[in-house]
């Protein structure tokens, strides 16, 4: 199943790219627009194994469609393979990749009407280039590939945010740029220390992201207690820097405070890719690396990282109700939601793998919606003060009510997307085996009640109210407007009637993921229950 | 009315033209040649004075071929130093013709900087 | 056609949604008032089709009934790890009934909401959103009868929510008032925090019952009881209490009845329902009168099989709670609409507390027979605050009789329906009478004749069966065998000690035998020695409290509700200018008639036994154990067969219970009559009155509604925005305070490498570095100063040197020699 399919993905935008830069300025978005539609046109020929039985026969690692594996770095004893592949984790994130990025450029279509809008050119080759550096990182399964790519997704939004953001863009481009680059330094450290490890049992060391999981000698030399590094065990050490590295992407809890930062400074499609996709990557890595390959250290933090979901989900949407600038609300709400996806990962049930997965799906739907709904209007009144908005609902009733329809599908209503990725992990926590499990799910579930709380005193804000004068000349949605907004309504709805169609294109992957956690996680059940817990 | 050794010396050191009177014509020539170059700010004046200067050292490459070596290599240079001071010539011509046209004089001190 | 009956209920559920459609789309090209036509005929249809489902339902008999309840068609939506998730129509007789009754009253509200949207009423800042409202209200429509029909408790919770979704844009729906709008948040969040309840409650379901199905859910419920396994042996630890067996079982149960609390607004989350008055009146006549606010009883009465004893204990003491609290707020209230809010409350308190005693027929029963009164009520209101010019006061009302007579009327039928009307030991009632008498009849039987059914005493035992030992019935001829009674009577024991559960020896012998002849519940045979069995046997007898507050509620609820009429219709105007201006619409009074009429005569002749068979379906078909499911009282469940009403104050060929009708029967005279007295010449009685000490006291308490919203806004929201300030400022300082502290810290590392080490920035930076590498540089400029100056570009400087220097050399030379 050698294919370059994936390839031609990753490097399309790159393309993309040469004719940004060669033609004149003013054609700089149109190339763009046309192709980010290619390359979700190109994404969508993905689907065709995904929707067939056989895409997830066999144990994890040996189910990966469109896998193109091409000796790349052969130097000093490194061998470095140019080593993509997708399968039921990654597949569903490269489509909500090409889609909102489609999406976001097509937001950025009033590059022109921009306080800054200097250098369309620059604007639009970044942002192709973000756009590979991100599908790359969903598709490397050579670990040396995803770290290279996990870099040349972080420079362009450095830019993007350093050079087209707000009033504090400085500030909040060097937070993020910072913040992520210390993530990566401790991901380069677990990098080499794998590799050398993986050296150790083998003789010629592997950066395959898929062997580190499932060669037999591989995973239990990783798992070894006995081995050591730095004087802490192995696996321990490894899962702990590792999950640092993507806990600060996801963001998690202490780390998290250059999202509101970069989000509020970060022009509106640029908020949408950081939200809808740039969040998703962190919680990628736990899936794609953490988990499978250090089972014994996931089962070891699982608590830890429960508790930090918890965190993230009620602290988040505490922080929520203190905003009065519209776009780090939502920000905020982003890190309320992403808690979680960490809380559905950490207790590594089916269920809340499950939900863990469609919280990453939904929320990459119903966040870049929340942000193009807050560029909406701030494209016309140039501010975001929650507080001086009001009656929007009225001047503006197309765009008002398609706002309800994100807002609520962020708020977790059913029949929208956002309910079932909270109720799946709700109920996954809840049926978890832990002894933990119960409390946390109830305190958890108590985040509906607050973000109910939030979302509804915002919209009450905005949206309610009577119409303000200085509102009341506002355009309504333009049909660009409409026609961006239409896509991810459809799909939150869709996604929160007929969830199985979205399922159906995981579950298959995360079973695997799962199986390969299980030992572990049935080792710790035993040790609870000689415990007499 | 002299002493013997003042004929002496007016025979062999004066009047017997030697390698000393050429040398000596070598020296003024030489010396007012440097003096030409020091004391002249006329770019032309300070050729003039180079040219002397070749010449007292053509001077001094024959009369030592004469008196000391014989044979021509000192001729052969001297000639080849005069072909040489042509050349060299014709460029310092040259070089001034743009140093005017570009400073409206002539005066070396003026371009004192290495550029124009 | 198999599966007929379920196909129309689901078709009868989609029309409404396309018309919700159809409306969100095209609403404002149809405008004014065509887009009322769309969503009129949408309900209309579905009305019909719940009228053709009815009226064959109705005619069908009991075992074709569970037929088609068994065999009813699932479709395969989608898995939650290894549990499926079935959804399709719960085809039993309380569906269809339920769905009849919201789709008839929906429809009458949804013409009456043609006329009352006629005027100024659907402009919102002067906007005129006529297409939004309608549009709602088929969503609610679609989002109701879901809820109704949904055999799946993931189901029935979605259509929960969106009902929910639906109230909060109804009451909203003016939303250019800030009390409006503050409404329908309160709304939502409250009964978020009910959902809240209800989503852990439904994640016990799932983890211990292992189904999303309700009769699956209440199959495996039994079996994990007779058996000792499943939640019966499950123990967790919660925040340090560690919880086993039946006490969690009970968990599960009021988890799943706090969803109820917040939707149906029970005690301590019934404030929303008052605000939620804010709406538009046709809104809380549907929503917060007749349909959605029952949703939560219809809630209660499905997951009843579920509720352990204390679970029910608990639900009857918040319902008791409720409908004393709230009917005593209602004397006070002078906006018509709040009356019939407090009053839908304590209605409502008495639907949960029937349940929770054990009156499940009684409960729906008065459900349905609330949701002709008083959605009729409150289009009567909305009749007088239209033609009143948005007056909403009573105090300013009065003597609207003769402008009004229509309304006038048919709000009295309803003053009459909720008060109870009927003459003891006779059959003849409004629905509210037998609804209500058959409750209390209930809660006596539990307070009083609780504790000595094991040994009845003679004149009990010759009139009545024991009272309801529904504990268990056959299993089903059609489910699994796996679990026979046999099998359970030897594994009960293990049961026994997980916890509060003591029941007696024989119990088990007593129900099985009981049990194996009872397929539909309605033709139960005598046992002979009355016992209560398994799980039955734990409900405790109801306190007395609990008996008498309703009881003294019952002369309540007739009292508040004749001074709301009299003040309004009765008496002289008060007001002239609101008085001067009412009128009637025809429009808007049709639909007061046919309220009228199925009040007073449909009810009770057709609800009643398609509720009782509700009941043996519902309790019948799974065995479950933990029912002490009373059918009426208990003793009909031997005979019910015909006998549909059983009551206290009648007892159709038994000797009613002469002290009870006296202490009830004639309580809606007495509340009206006492109203009427005081009433009757204005409010200046009732003022001097509310004037007198310990009254007054009261009377400021109840204006005040008990203080509940000034607690909840200052201590849990303002708590809530408290704490939310709390965290962002800790996220601010502290969380990035400690950011930004790391780069500060980073930052004079720098600065000291950078300035004391490497290089100067300030004057008084050491830069050894930099000093270093100056300090060479330095010398290199020096020396190139110094050397820089004979090269002054002058050539006759150079030749001067040049020649000095020769000759200085030369010199030297000449020097040496002569030394030499």
């Amino acid at each position: 199943m050698e294919s370059s399919i994936l390839s031609w993905l990753i490097f399309l935008p790159v393309i993309g790219i040469v004719f940004v830069l060669a033609a004149p300025g003013r054609y700089a978005r149109s190339i763009t627009w046309l192709f980010t539609f290619a390359v979700f046109l190109l994404s969508c020929t993905l689907f065709d194994p995904f929707l067939r039985s056989w895409a997830f026969d066999g144990p994890y690692g040996t189910n990966m469609h469109f896998e193109q594996i091409v000796e790349w770095i052969n130097v000093g004893g490194f061998h470095i393979n140019w080593h993509v592949g997708i399968d039921g984790i990654s597949f569903p994130l490269i489509i909500l990749t090409t889609l909102i990025t489609w999406l976001s450029a097509w937001a950025s279509w009033g590059f022109d009407k921009w306080k800054i809008n200097r250098s369309p050119k620059g604007y639009f080759a970044l942002f192709l280039l973000l756009e590979t550096g991100v599908l790359g990182t969903f598709a490397a399964l050579d670990f040396f590939l995803f770290y290279i790519f996990w870099e040349v997704m972080l420079l362009p939004m450095y830019f993007l945010i350093g050079v087209w953001g707000g009033p504090r863009k400085e500030y909040a481009a060097i937070k993020f740029f910072l913040y992520t680059l210390a993530g990566s330094v401790l991901m380069l450290i677990a990098l080499l220390a794998m590799y050398f490890a993986s050296a150790d049992v083998t003789g010629t060391g592997t950066f395959s992201l898929i062997e580190y999981a499932t060669h037999p000698e591989i995973a239990k030399e990783f798992n070894n207690p006995a081995r050591l590094f730095l004087g802490w065990p192995f696996a321990k050490v490894m899962f702990v820097m590792l999950f640092i590295g993507f806990m600060i992407k996801v963001p998690i809890f202490p780390f998290h405070t250059w999202l509101p930062d970069a989000h509020v400074e970060a022009p509106t499609p640029i908020s949408m890719i950081l939200a809808g996709i740039l969040l998703k990557l962190g919680a990628y890595g736990f899936l794609r690396v953490c988990y499978p390959i250090f089972p014994s250290a996931a089962v070891w933090a699982a608590y830890f990282l429960a508790v930090l979901g918890l965190v993230n989900i009620i602290y988040g949407a505490l922080c929520c109700l203190a905003q009065s600038d519209f776009k780090r609300l939502v920000a905020y709400s982003s890190i309320s939601h992403m808690g979680y996806v960490l809380l559905g990962i950490a207790v590594m049930t089916t269920v809340g793998f499950q939900g863990a997965m469609f919280q990453i799906l939904a929320h990459g739907i119903s966040s870049p919606m929340c942000f193009f709904l807050v560029g909406v209007i701030y494209d016309r009144a140039h501010h975001r003060d929650i507080n001086r908005f009001g009656g929007l609902w009225l001047s503006m009733p197309r765009y008002g009510s398609l706002a309800t329809l994100g807002f609520f599908a962020s708020l977790g209503l059913p029949g929208l997307c956002g309910f079932i990725g909270e109720i799946w992990v709700l109920l996954g926590t809840f049926s978890a085996p832990w002894p933990w499990a119960k409390p946390v799910a109830v305190i958890a579930a108590f985040g509906v009640v607050l973000t109910a709380g939030y979302i509804l005193w915002m919209i009450q804000r905005v949206y309610l109210g009577k119409l303000r004068k200085e509102y009341a000349s506002y355009p309504d949605a333009t049909a660009r407007e409409t026609a961006i907004l239409i896509p991810m309504a459809a799909l939150a709805i869709f996604m929160g009637i007929l969830p199985s169609y979205t399922f159906d294109l995981m579950n298959g992957t995360l079973a695997d993921v799962l199986d390969v956690l299980q030992p572990a996680i049935t080792a710790a059940q035993d040790v609870v229950i000689a415990m007499g817990g | 009315m002299f002493p013997d050794e003042f004929y002496d010396f007016l025979l062999d050191g004066v009047l017997t033209i030697g390698l000393t009177h050429y040398l000596i014509l070598s020296v003024l020539l030489f010396s007012l040649g440097i003096l030409c170059m020091v004391t002249k700010r006329n770019a032309i004046g300070i050729l003039i004075g180079v040219e002397l200067v070749l010449n007292a050292a053509s001077i001094n490459f024959v009369a030592f071929s004469k008196y000391q070596t014989g044979g021509l290599d000192g001729h052969i240079v001297a000639l080849f130093i005069i072909l040489l001071a042509a050349a060299e010539a014709a460029i310092a011509i040259a070089i001034f013709m743009n140093f005017y046209n570009t400073l409206r004089t002539i005066d070396v001190d003026r371009g004192d900087e290495l550029r124009l | 056609m198999d599966h007929q009956y379920e196909s129309l209920l689901a078709i009868g559920v989609l029309i409404p949604l396309i018309g919700f459609v159809i409306l969100a789309l095209f609403g404002h090209r149809f405008g004014k008032p065509y887009a009322s036509y769309v969503a009129f005929a949408a309900i209309v249809i579905s009305c019909i089709l719940a009228t053709w489902v009815l009226v064959g339902w109705h005619g069908t008999g009991d075992a074709a009934r569970d037929e088609l309840t068994k065999n009813a068609y699932r479709y395969h939506w989608g898995s939650m790890g290894d549990i499926s998730i079935d959804v399709g129509v719960k085809l039993d007789s309380l569906t269809v009934i339920m769905f009849f009754m919201v789709t008839f009253v929906s429809s009458c509200i949804f013409f009456f909401s043609i006329g009352y949207m006629e005027g100024h009423s659907d402009e919102i800042d002067g906007q005129s959103k006529y297409h939004r409202f309608f549009c709602y209200f088929s969503l609610f429509a679609f989002s109701m009868l879901g809820l109704v029909v949904s055999s799946s408790l993931l189901f029935l919770f979605i259509f929960w929510e969106l009902v929910g979704l639906c109230s909060y844009l109804l009451i909203g729906f003016y939303f250019d008032k800030k009390f409006a709008s503050d409404a329908a948040i309160k709304a939502f969040v409250t009964n978020r925090v009910g959902d809240f309840g209800f989503i852990i409650g439904l994640a016990m379901v799932v983890l211990y019952l292992g189904t999303f199905d309700l009769d699956e859910a209440a199959r495996n419920f039994s079996t994990d009881f007779y058996a000792g396994t499943g939640i019966f042996a499950s123990s967790i630890n919660l925040f340090g209490w560690q919880v086993s067996g039946m006490t969690l079982a009970t968990l599960m149960g009021i988890g799943l009845f706090c969803g109820a609390m917040g939707k149906s607004a029970q005690f301590p989350l019934h404030v929303w329902l008052p605000d939620a008055m804010a709406g538009p009146t046709p809104v809380s006549a549907l929503i917060h009168a007749a349909t959605m606010v029952a949703a939560g009883v219809y809630l209660v009465a499905r997951v009843f099989r579920l509720l352990t004893p204390d679970a029910q204990f608990f639900v009857a003491v918040i319902g008791c709670i409720t409908l004393t609290i709230t009917a005593l707020i209602a004397i006070v209230q002078t906006d018509i609409k709040k009356v019939l809010a407090y009053s839908t409350l304590s209605q409502l308190g008495y639907m949960i507390f029937g349940l929770g005693v054990g009156a499940w027929v009684a409960a729906l029963f008065h459900l349905m027979t609330h949701a002709f009164f008083k959605a009729m009520l409150f289009l009567c209101s909305g009749q007088v605050i239209e033609g009143c010019h948005h007056e909403q006061h009573i105090t300013k009302m009065g003597g609207l009789r003769k402008k009004m007579p229509f309304t006038c009327w048919t709000f009295f039928v309803g003053v009459l329906a909720i008060a109870g009307f009927g003459i003891p030991w006779t059959h003849a009632g409004l629905g509210g009478f037998f609804s209500k008498d058959e409750i209390l009849a209930v809660a006596y039987e539990r307070t009083y004749n609780w504790h000595d059914t094991d040994a009845p005493s003679e004149s009990h035992s010759a009139t009545s069966e024991p009272p309801s030992v529904k504990a268990v019935s056959a299993p089903h001829q059609t489910h699994p065998p796996s679990e026979t009674p046999e099998q359970h009577a030897g594994s009960i024991q293990p049961v026994r000690h997980a916890g509060s559960t003591a029941f007696t020896e024989g119990g088990s012998d007593d129900g099985i035998h009981g049990g194996t002849d009872d397929a539909h519940g309605g033709d139960h045979h005598a046992t002979g020695t009355p016992k209560k069995t398994g799980i039955a046997a734990t409900l405790p007898a109801l306190p007395k409290w609990m008996f008498y507050l309703p009881i003294i509620i019952a002369y309540v609820t007739p009292f508040y509700m004749m001074r709301c009429w009299w003040l309004t219709f009765c008496g002289k105007p008060r007001d002239k200018h609101v008085y001067d201006h009412a009128h009637e619409n025809w429009k808007m009074f049709v639909p007061l008639v046919v309220l009228a009429v199925g009040t007073v005569f449909c009810s009770y002749y057709v609800f009643r036994p398609l509720i009782h068979h509700a009941a043996s379906g519902e309790m019948g078909a799974t065995h479950t154990p933990a029912i002490v499911a009373f059918d009426g009282t208990a003793k009909t469940i031997a005979d019910a067969g015909d006998k549909m009403m059983m009551t206290l104050t009648h007892d159709e060929g038994k000797d009613p219970h002469h002290a009870l009708i006296g202490l009830v029967g004639f309580a809606w005279i007495i509340g009206i009559g006492i109203a009427w007295l005081i009433y009757r010449n204005g409010l200046a009685v009732g003022k001097r009155i509310t004037q007198i000490w310990p009254i007054s006291w009261c009377h400021r308490a109840l204006v005040q509604k008990l203080y509940f919203d000034h607690v909840y806004d200052n201590v849990l929201v303002g708590g809530t925005i408290v704490l939310g300030a709390v965290a962002y400022l800790f996220d601010k300082i502290v969380v990035d305070g400690l950011v930004n502290l790391t780069a500060a810290f980073g930052r004079v590392i720098g600065i000291f490498t950078g300035r004391q080490l490497d290089m100067p920035v300030e004057r008084y930076d050491i830069g050894l570095v930099d000093a270093i590498a100056n300090g060479i540089a330095r010398v290199a400029m020096g020396i190139g100063t110094v050397a820089r100056r004979p090269q002054s570009g002058r050539i006759r400087t150079y030749v001067l040197i040049a020649t000095g220097s020769v000759a200085v050399v030369l010199a030297a030379a000449l020097i040496a020699g002569a030394a030499d």
